[in-house]
């Protein structure tokens, strides 16, 4: 049921902002977030469970304890877009400079 | 704390100029090849200006007179290569705290052709940038470019 407004809503939470912060700085196992947010235990199991529903944050097992971390699969769609635009921007290169380079034999031959 | 990381992106592409040539065209240039669409001005580029050296400006001047800054000078080498900030965010706006890196290598070939290579590298400041643009969010066109692709790649995969 992940569509665009589920996760507008997941980004759109302060505490689910805060987490994702704390996140971005490394992973955390959910008592540590809980100790660095004014919210409950509880309370940050919650959000971080709607951040994994949306495929922002990923979670493992380290021993006894729940490791979340932010997934930078999250981030893929703007590698994949920054890739899309520099191969579209180097083809454009390079047929400038081809029709450069063809010019640039027209003059030699005109010498 | 260990950052997390994404792969950077790497396109290439081989030119029939020689390397020093091909250093001009790309960067004296740019603005004859850039493609039109990509710019973050309210009117169309006039002009794209890479500074040569480091510190310099990467910017745009677009026809309304007005400039806007795509990000600054790191490494110049001409003609082997240069590195720029790209600091551009998902919003397609400038952010004074984003900075990725864009470096761009240009290798002479035995054919007498010059091989270009473009790394756009430390993307996971999108992530820290992704954070901030969340503090400021305030509706459903706040960060559509970054959330509209999220959208269509969860939609693909459910």
């Amino acid at each position: 049921m992940t569509n665009a407004s589920s996760i507008l809503t997941a980004l759109g939470d302060p505490t689910r902002q805060a987490i994702l912060d704390l996140l971005l700085e490394g992973p955390q196992p959910v008592g540590e977030l809980a100790a660095l947010l004014p919210v409950s235990r509880p309370a940050v199991s919650q959000h971080l469970k709607v951040l994994k529903e949306v495929g922002i944050v990923v979670d493992r097992q380290e021993g006894t304890r729940r490791v979340y971390s932010v997934d930078p699969a999250g981030l893929a769609p703007v590698r994949d877009y920054l890739e899309r635009f520099w191969r579209k921007s180097l083809v454009a290169f390079a047929e400038h400079a081809e029709k450069q380079a063809a010019r640039e034999v027209d003059k030699e031959k005109d010498r | 704390m260990t950052q997390q990381t994404i792969s950077p992106v790497r396109v290439s592409v081989s030119v029939g100029l020689d390397q020093q040539r091909c250093f001009e065209v790309f960067t004296d240039e740019m603005t004859s090849w850039w493609p039109a669409g990509h710019h973050i001005g309210e009117a169309p580029i006039e002009t794209i200006v890479v500074e040569p050296f480091v510190g310099g400006r990467w910017y745009t001047r677009h026809t309304d007179g007005a400039e806007t800054e795509t990000g600054v000078v790191t490494a110049y080498d001409p003609p082997n290569g240069f590195t720029v900030t790209w600091q551009i965010g998902a919003d397609w706006a400038f952010h004074s705290d984003l900075v990725t890196h864009v470096e761009v290598r240009f290798t002479p070939t035995d054919d007498g052709r010059t091989l270009v290579e473009l790394e756009h590298r430390d993307l996971e400041a999108y992530g820290e940038a992704a954070a901030q643009m969340l503090e400021t969010f305030e509706g459903p066109d706040a960060w559509g470019g970054m959330l509209k692709h999220y959208a269509e790649v969860a939609e693909a995969g459910s």
